[in-house]
C-alpha cells in the first residue's frame, strides 16, 4: 500500500535528522542518567567523558535530539520534582535542597521562570 | 498566559464524546447546550480533560465544519494526507497501541521510533487523525 504524505514525512524527518542509531543509544542513556541523578551536581565534562564524547559534541547532539541542553533538562527535572514536593505539602526550603539546589533564591528564580509562579504562589494555588 | 484549550472539528459531538471518553479515557468537564427559539440557532459547548494527568488543558469539540465549508475542506485534506490534528502524550505507547487496537481502532502509523520519540497515529472516527507520543 502506498504511504500517506505524513508517513513519508516521518520517514524523511527520521532519516535526515536521526539516522545514527549509536547517537540515539548514547543520548538516551545520557538522558536516563540525568533522570536518575538530576539532584546531583553533574559537570558537562564528566557527563561527556562517561559517554565517550567531547563536551561540545555531547552538548550539540543533546540539543539536536532533545531540543534543550543537558543542564536545561536537569533543571526541568529538578523543578518538576520540586513541584511534586510542594503539592505534597513540603516546605519551600526542604523542597529546594531535596532536588539539589544550593540556594533558595536561585531555586525561586528558576521555578518562576519555568512555571510562571514563585514556589509560594504555586503552593498557594494548590491549597485553595 | 497559559494554554487553556484546543478545539477539534467534529461533525457529530455525541459520537466524539463517546470516542474520547470511552476509548481515550478523557473526562467530560463541560457540556452546555442552548437552543435560541427566535433565531433557531443551536449552541453547544463540550470540553474534556485528561483523567491521567494533572494537565488542565481542555479538549473542545467544534461543529463549525457543519456550517463553515473551508474548515471542512481543511479537515478532509489533512485526513487524506494522514496528518494528525491533535497530539497526545502517553506513558507507554506499546501498551496504548495494543489497548486501542483491541477496541477496533484503526492505525495509519503503527508504533515507530522517530528521533527520541515513539509515535503512532490512529483515526478518531470523527474525521481526524490523532498522534500519540512517548518520549524515550
Amino acid at each position: 500500500m502506498k504511504n500517506t504524505f505524513y508517513q513519508d514525512q516521518i520517514i524523511s524527518f527520521h532519516t535526515i535528522l536521526y539516522s545514527d542509531p549509536l547517537h540515539l543509544k548514547i543520548l538516551n542513556r545520557t538522558k536516563r542518567y540525568l533522570d536518575v541523578n538530576f539532584y546531583n551536581t553533574i559537570g558537562l565534562n564528566d557527563l561527556a567523558l562517561s559517554q565517550g564524547f567531547s563536551p561540545y559534541h555531547l552538548l550539540r547532539l543533546f540539543k539536536l535530539y532533545y531540543g534543550i541542553t543537558p543542564k536545561q533538562y536537569q533543571i526541568t527535572k529538578r523543578i518538576e520534582k520540586a513541584k511534586n514536593n510542594l503539592i505534597n505539602g513540603w516546605k519551600i526550603s526542604d523542597s529546594c535542597y531535596d532536588v539539589g539546589f544550593q540556594s533558595v533564591t536561585t531555586f525561586s528564580t528558576l521555578f518562576k521562570r519555568k512555571t510562571g509562579m514563585t514556589p509560594r504562589e504555586f503552593q498557594n494555588s494548590n491549597f485553595q | 498566559m497559559q494554554i487553556h484549550s484546543v478545539f477539534i472539528p467534529v461533525s457529530d459531538i455525541d459520537l466524539a464524546i463517546i470516542f474520547y471518553t470511552q476509548n481515550l479515557l478523557f473526562d467530560k468537564k463541560l457540556d452546555i447546550a442552548k437552543n435560541d427559539k427566535k433565531t433557531g440557532l443551536e449552541y453547544r459547548k463540550v470540553s474534556l480533560v485528561s483523567t491521567q494527568s494533572s494537565n488542565p488543558v481542555e479538549i473542545g469539540f467544534s461543529t463549525l465544519i457543519n456550517s463553515f465549508k473551508p474548515l471542512l475542506i481543511y479537515q478532509k485534506e489533512l485526513h487524506k494526507l494522514g496528518v494528525p490534528y491533535l497530539y497526545l502524550a502517553v506513558a507507554n505507547i506499546d501498551i496504548e497501541y495494543k489497548r486501542l487496537l483491541s477496541l477496533g481502532i484503526i492505525f495509519s502509523v503503527n508504533p515507530k521510533l522517530v528521533g527520541m520519540q515513539k509515535i503512532a497515529v490512529f483515526e478518531d472516527g470523527c474525521g481526524n487523525h490523532i498522534q500519540i507520543v512517548e518520549h524515550i
